[in-house]
């Protein structure tokens, strides 16, 4: 499905250095790494928002290294919940079919009463003006946002970090559901232990510019209980 | 006398008429507070200024307005600014009233943010009091006829179309290159973004001289556009060149900042979410910097419009409102100046008031209260 080829990217003076990476179809990829590892530029990379310094990038084995970020069929949501404040709540949510002149068809329509249903958008939209939204509303219109883009690949970026702990445990399954029934593939970065075990079916391990492990959530604990010596 | 009487009966009777009513109104406090105002009025108009039949009609307003702060606010203002500053007393009252009306929003506020205000509030009068003083020294026949003048209608209508074409030139140019500016890094960066800033350090002259120099019928270009007929000095085009060289940084550093405000991440999620880079632009980065672009349409438009030190060399005819002034002045003096800029000002303020107005009334979510 996905695939990273030594890829490499220098930001000032970080740099991600060679990351190697292969994801199957609809497999949901945990990644770990503390602060700072690089974890949001790798994703940005992976969207076309930088273009790496070297290595490659397949997606469904068509190189689309060189493609800008429209055409490169990702979703992304990022830490803090980012709505555009100067539209309405429906439109930041369907900016994507909107921009990307998505036609809806039945499988299509399907998928969007799925998610509007699971995620109770049908409320949040009344309330139409997103800036009066709470952290968690915000969240889940982008997430919902980044789905209706109907992506290949969904990238989330810490997406829970400002949520309490009751909304990380409705969202975590609710993304499981949807990783599920819409044959997602995604990736979730996140530098917390047990929201990567509640999820994976695969976990990284990234630090300081590199992917140091990938393997099954157990592998990569003990990998992680080595490397930090606790 | 007879009639004095009858005033100073009847204003006291008010007076104490209200005093009972309020004393079962308010609390002690307040009705002592009431009491020490007739105490106030009496020294100041009475004993300090002897001015007595005023005295006696302002115990009814007072008596009448005690009940409402902010009336009764107003009515003291206007008390002092007649006892301590009769000379200004109308511009002191009215800017004095515009800022007790405003305070009075801010009653629960912290002793620093009051006192925030109160230095605030000096410097507001300070800067105003010579502008609304000015405002009063025609009378309004005066006004009318300066206004219904043709050479006066020419120059304002000269002023207003030339800033307006300056504006939207610097409009069409300058936000893409501040949008370029605010997005991307490269080499050289660093020189482009002062050079923007350096029109306003040039003073007006020499601007004048600059262009005058570029433009002037004996150097090619002018040289150029004269075989074809098109003359570049004393012309629409100089004061449009002129204005432009002037008062473009003021678009261009509003809107560069307005665009760097901008949070990035809403543009990469636009990409990202299908929108081509122009796409982006025109659908997140324009409009929510647009209130900033805005207000740098009106700094370009303002600076246009006052305008004068470069076109005293550059273009003098066609005259423009400023040059205008100036040209009344050296002919006739200060007295047939006065009515002119009254106007002027006047014209301005109604502008800028509309033009915030228009950018404030802006219905989009932004900022929510």
């Amino acid at each position: 499905m996905l695939v990273l080829k030594e890829l490499s990217r220098s930001w000032g003076d970080f740099s991600l250095k060679d990351i190697n990476l292969s994801l199957k179809e609809k497999e949901y990829f945990v990644l770990l790494g503390p602060c700072g590892a690089g974890k949001t530029l790798l994703l940005e990379t992976i969207c076309g928002l930088w273009k790496p310094d070297k290595g490659k990038i397949f997606l469904r084995g068509k190189n689309i290294t060189d493609f800008p970020p429209e055409d490169r069929g990702f979703g992304l949501v990022y830490q803090e919940p980012c709505l555009f404040p100067h539209l309405t709540i429906e439109e930041n949510i369907f900016y994507s079919i909107k921009m990307k002149k998505i036609k809806i068809d039945r499988e299509k329509k399907e998928i969007i009463e799925f998610i509007k249903k699971i995620l109770n958008l049908e409320e949040l939209i009344k309330l139409n003006n997103p800036n009066i939204l709470s952290g968690g509303q915000k969240q889940i219109v982008s997430i919902a946002r980044a789905l209706f883009s109907f992506p290949d690949i969904l990238l989330l970026d810490e997406p829970f970090h400002s949520l309490d702990y009751r909304l990380q445990k409705y969202l975590t399954k609710i993304l499981k559901e949807i990783n599920q029934k819409l044959r997602l593939t995604i990736i979730h970065v996140t530098h917390n232990l047990e929201e990567a075990e509640l999820f994976s079916s695969k976990t990284g391990f990234i630090s300081e510019g590199k992917l140091l492990k990938i393997g099954s959530f157990p592998e990569v604990k003990i990998f992680l209980k080595n490397f930090y010596g606790i | 006398m007879m009639g004095e009487y009858l005033v100073i009966f009847l204003s006291h009777f008010y007076f104490i008429l209200l005093g009972i009513i309020y004393r079962k109104k308010f609390t002690n406090f307040k009705w002592y507070l009431y009491l020490s105002g007739y105490l106030i009025l009496f020294i100041t108009l009475g004993v300090y200024s002897k001015r007595f039949l005023l005295f006696y009609l302002s115990l009814i307003l007072y008596s009448s307005v005690f009940a409402i702060p902010s009336f009764l606010g107003i009515f003291f203002i206007f008390l002092f600014s007649q006892v301590i500053i009769p000379y200004y007393w109308a511009q002191v009252f009215i800017l004095f009233s515009i800022f007790w009306l405003v305070f009075l929003k801010f009653k629960k506020a912290s002793l620093f943010h009051k006192t925030l205000f109160f230095l605030g509030a000096i410097f507001f009068v300070l800067l105003f009091l010579p502008i609304i003083y000015f405002l009063f020294q025609a009378y309004p026949q005066e006004l009318l006829i300066t206004f219904s003048s043709k050479p006066f209608q020419k120059a304002l209508n000269l002023s207003i179309l030339s800033s307006t074409i300056t504006t939207l030139i610097v409009f069409i140019f300058g936000v893409p290159l501040s949008y370029f500016l605010a997005s991307f890094n490269f080499k050289g960066k660093k020189i482009i973004n002062a050079l923007i800033d350096l029109p306003i350090l040039f003073p007006q002259t020499i601007v004048g001289v600059i262009l005058l120099v570029f433009l002037s019928p004996k150097a090619p270009l002018g040289e150029f556009f004269l075989s074809k007929g098109i003359r570049l000095t004393s012309s629409i085009i100089a004061i449009v060149l002129a204005q432009i060289f002037v008062s473009s940084p003021f678009l261009i550093r509003t809107s560069l900042n307005a665009f760097k405000s901008v949070d990035k991440r809403l543009e990469n999620l636009s990409r990202v979410l299908g929108a081509n880079s122009a796409k982006t632009f025109f659908k997140i980065s324009f409009p929510l910097a647009f209130r900033g672009i805005f207000n740098g349409c009106i700094l370009t438009w303002a600076r246009s419009f006052s305008e004068s030190g470069s076109l005293m060399i550059i273009a003098y005819y066609p005259k423009t409102l400023p040059i205008y002034i100036y040209d009344k002045f050296n002919q006739f003096g200060l007295k047939e100046t006065v009515p002119i800029s009254i106007l002027g000002v006047i014209l301005v303020l109604w502008i800028f008031i509309l033009l915030r107005w228009l950018v404030e009334e802006d219905v989009s979510f932004e900022r929510v209260e």
